[in-house]
């Protein structure tokens, strides 16, 4: 769901999943996170568009995890609650700025096409 | 977790599980995201325990799907095959250490190997300090003692260079001979094992004129030739 002046605006599902990857990396390049805290940071900085199925996120991470892009460990947090953090690879940050430049160049295209060539991009 | 519903939801997640070692580790991490988002409720919306618990679980979405999606990244043969991999290393791993160990329990406690020789029987004792090597195996000759009844003792150890060029033993040191022209067949040998192999080998009947003796050693392209100077006659050392 996403809110535009005032009208909810439903996103498509597969727009989200295509990003993902992206959304997951970009969040865990800044720090390490654990899952709850990964949806709480997307829902906030999206202002509420991203919000999906929450144990859903945990397949993607575990995936992150198979393909070598993030590890895991267990830490207490402040609430004294074991939580499984996960922490950004080498290779994952190689994949963040991969996946960060093909964004930025499929976004640009989608503009282009959808604004004309004379759109100017901020 | 004492949260019925939430048992029950984590319980059908498990179910698609089929690598069963994963389980606990997924179980524990869904339970922190439930009991993190019911407290989000419950604190942060002021909203009851039972309800936050419903709300929870129906974020949390369909048991079902989450539980076949994580069974595809907890693929159940890669498991097994890291499991069985991770079980053959630490089984080498520990056979490696308790074989060091014992070699090295043995290097220390192995003594001198011309112990038996009692003091009364030795006509001389030379100290020796000759090192030969032979690929990457060294070989020290450490002294020879002779005996009253004729038996010449050569005292060595040898060890290898290499930390995986141990395990053969050495079994030949060389022909033995002495200034002479005599050659001498090994009457006896012992080694004990270890890092450093410390041995002895005896000729019986070693002629008391001899002033040198040779060890040569020429097998298999390898070569090396040893002279001791001897003491001639019968003083004690």
């Amino acid at each position: 769901m996403y809110k535009c002046g005032g009208v909810v605006v439903k996103i498509d599902k597969g727009l989200v999943g295509g990003s993902t990857i992206l959304l997951l990396l970009s969040l865990l390049q800044e720090k390490d996170r654990y899952g709850y805290e990964i949806i709480r940071e997307l829902e906030i900085r999206s202002d509420n568009t991203f919000q999906f199925k929450e144990g859903t996120l945990y397949p993607v991470l575990h995936k992150l995890e198979n393909m070598g892009y993030v590890e895991s460990y267990l830490s207490k947090g402040d609430a004294g609650r074991e939580r499984k953090y996960y922490q950004i690879t080498k290779r994952g940050r190689k994949q963040f700025v991969e996946e960060k430049q093909q964004w930025d160049i499929f976004s640009k295209s989608v503009e282009k096409v959808i604004y004309g060539d004379d759109h100017e991009f901020a | 977790m004492n949260l019925l519903k939430s048992d029950k939801f984590i319980k059908e997640v498990l179910s698609y599980i089929k690598f069963p070692f994963d389980r606990e580790d997924i179980k524990k991490e869904l339970e922190a995201h439930i009991l993190d988002k019911m407290e989000y409720y419950i604190d942060d919306r002021g909203i009851d325990k039972i309800t936050a618990e419903e709300l929870t679980l129906r974020d949390m979405g369909d048991p079902k799907e989450i539980g076949i999606a994580l069974n595809k990244e907890h693929n159940f043969i890669l498991g097994w095959i890291y499991k069985i991999t991770n079980a053959i290393v630490t089984i080498f791993l520990i056979i490696t250490v308790f074989t060091a160990g014992i070699s090295l329990i043995s290097t220390i406690f192995s003594g001198n190997p011309a112990k038996h020789i009692s003091k009364e029987d030795i006509v001389y004792d030379i100290k020796v300090n000759e090192k030969v090597k032979i690929d990457d195996r060294v070989i020290k000759f450490k002294n020879v003692i002779y005996e009253k009844n004729g038996d010449m003792n050569i005292v060595y150890e040898y060890y290898d260079t290499k930390l995986l060029g141990m395990g053969w033993s050495l079994g030949h040191i060389g022909t033995i001979k002495d200034n002479l022209g005599n050659e001498y067949f090994e009457g006896s040998g012992s080694s004990s094992g270890g890092i450093i192999t410390k041995g002895v080998e005896t000729m019986n009947d070693f002629s008391s004129e001899a002033d040198t003796l040779i060890i040569e050693y020429d097998m298999y392209n390898r070569y090396y030739k040893v002279e001791i100077p001897l003491k001639v006659g019968d003083s004690n050392e």
